[in-house]
């Protein structure tokens, strides 16, 4: 199926729920809203029509702020809408070969969702990955241990941005 | 004395115990922890523990350029180092929407092919020395010594390579490259042969692979498997024939796939791909046009527009993908590596439950899961 009929079959579904991202890239970026994000990936894994089975990966993406996910050269952001995490999924399907991107705006404070790994079972590891290096809460998964730092980490989320930690230099600006 | 006896196999205990299959150990090919469960000899339930190889590649990648990430790329899988060069070149590319010119095409695709024969060589080297066969791992090896000749002769490296950059590759071959790699390809092709003729019909390899560690197909799909694990149980999926980057669209090849989803169907597919791989290396030696450009002209400091990218590739283990968020800065935002053995790996605890641990070495090694793929 092609974008368009991926994004069109999803907005009559789903409606207002989700939103579509304006890229130039082939396979369609829906933004939904964490409410509906296991229905959502429900319908994407049992639709006969869209036959997601493969969880590609699950990542999460950290913004402070919304300049940092703008850019450097943007203007300053307004106020009210400062900083979020974001949960990244990429799907795909083997039989009717196409893809697509799922993303969840999460809390800036407190980033939490439900999780995905009943439906793909791909998704346990990448949400303990997920989870120990973001700190994002995916409420409902079988288990929620660190999976690649050690025991006795205590420095705090490290792929958030503006991390810092015992011996961590960062690059001197050139 | 029989009364002794009889009052000691009173307190015997058949329980469950722990066994831990520690970080260091000569099968698990690379430093991965699994703690098993046994009853007796019976593996009952199986966890892996990673991350002893953990180097934040992902959050290096936040603070380097995109010309300066390429040589990280090559150390996320060693074994498999152009590959993993091609698939951020590639994930770079489509984000900035650099087009490639063709004589870097075909080169890059000599190279991965190159590259898939010598990471299954490793694969069935150091599968048959966890089965006891010491003869094959030499053997592969010395091929796998004629493959870095090859790569040497390129690029200067043995193993990490850094040869495919975003927009092309780094540097032409040099004139006598086809003759050795042709001579190479025509002899690979019978040494192959030979190699068939130790493990294929042997009865020691049969009895120890053939029907263990059967995985089906849609735990293969569920738990995201990939590459010859997932074609092993007879499903034709390659990224290369599905969604065709680079020239794979104009070559032949076929996709071989197992039977039953054994270990023994996994090593049949990785041999016939080598055989596959020799097929493409000719052919896109014998179709590389002639031209000088293998670079596309790019500014030193590359930035790509504000947006994101989803994109992947066939390395050898299996697909291997890069997400990148891009916020027009000369140095990505977020970098999302994707690699096939992490998805491989979480296919080991549901297939080996029920077997003993020899059989786990075996099915564990047919899986051709190498760590730092899985740490990062």
């Amino acid at each position: 199926m092609t974008k368009e009929e991926i994004t069109e079959r999803l907005q009559d579904k789903f409606g207002s729920s989700i939103e579509v991202a304006e890229t130039n890239q082939p396979e369609p970026y829906i933004y939904v809203a964490p409410e509906r994000y296991h229905e959502l990936c429900q319908f994407l894994y049992r639709d006969p029509e869209l036959d997601f089975d493969f969880l590609f990966q699950l990542g999460g993406v950290h913004y402070p702020d919304e300049r940092s996910a703008l850019g450097r050269t943007a203007p300053a952001p307004p106020e009210a809408d400062a900083g979020r995490f974001e949960v990244v999924l990429c799907l795909s399907s083997h039989e009717k070969i196409h893809c697509m991107v799922v993303k969840v705006k999460l809390d800036k404070d407190n980033p939490e969702v439900v999780t995905t790994s009943d439906i793909w079972q791909a998704a346990n590891w990448y949400e303990r990955e997920a989870m120990e290096l973001f700190g994002i809460k995916f409420t409902g998964h079988p288990d929620p241990r660190p999976l690649l730092l050690y025991d006795d980490w205590e420095y705090g989320f490290p792929m958030r941005r503006g991390w810092t930690g015992p011996d961590f230099i960062p690059m001197p600006e050139k | 004395m029989d009364q002794l006896i009889e009052k000691k196999m009173e307190d015997l205990r058949e329980d469950e115990f722990l066994i831990n299959m520690g970080p260091q150990h000569p099968s698990t090919h690379g430093v991965l922890r699994l703690m098993l469960k046994m009853d007796g000899e019976f593996v009952r339930d199986l966890t892996p523990y990673v991350g002893y190889l953990h180097r934040s590649i992902e959050k290096i990648a936040e603070n380097r350029t995109y010309n300066q990430f390429t040589p990280f790329t090559d150390r996320i899988d060693y074994c498999a180092s152009m590959p993993s060069n091609q698939a951020w070149a590639v994930a770079v590319e489509k984000l900035a929407g650099i087009e490639v010119p063709e004589r870097a095409e075909y080169l890059r695709v000599i190279m991965t092919e190159l590259n898939r024969i010598a990471s299954h060589l490793i694969y069935l080297g150091v599968m048959s020395l966890d089965l006891g066969a010491v003869t094959p791992f030499l053997y592969t090896f010395r091929e796998r010594e004629k493959v870095l000749d090859l790569f040497e002769m390129t690029c200067g490296q043995r193993l990490t390579y850094n040869y495919i950059r975003i927009g092309g590759v780094s540097r032409d071959i040099p004139s006598q490259f086809g003759k050795y790699c042709f001579e190479f390809t025509k002899d690979f092709r019978k040494k192959l042969d030979d190699y068939e003729a130790i493990l294929t019909e042997n009865p020691i390899f049969l009895g120890r692979t053939k029907g263990v560690g059967v995985l089906p197909l849609d735990i293969a799909k569920n738990y995201g498997a990939s590459g010859p694990t997932i074609r092993g149980s007879n499903y034709a999926w390659d990224i290369r024939k599905a969604e065709p980057y680079s020239v794979y669209g104009k070559l032949n090849f076929e996709i071989p796939t197992g039977k039953n989803g054994d270990t023994w169907d996994r090593y049949i597919v990785r041999m016939e791909e080598m055989r596959q791989s020799c097929n493409l290396i000719d052919e896109a030696l014998g179709g590389i046009p002639q031209s000088d450009v293998i670079k596309t002209k790019l500014p030193v400091v590359l930035k790509p527009p504000k947006g994101e990218v989803f994109s992947r590739i066939e390395a050898p283990r299996g697909e291997m993908g890069y997400y990148i968020v891009s916020n027009g800065d000369k140095k990505p935002y977020r970098v999302k590596i994707r690699t096939a053995s992490y998805g491989n790996l979480q296919v080991l605890a549901p297939i080996s439950v029920g077997w003993k641990i020899a059989d786990l070495v075996a099915i564990f090694g047919s899986l051709d899961v190498i760590l730092p793929e899985v740490d990062r």
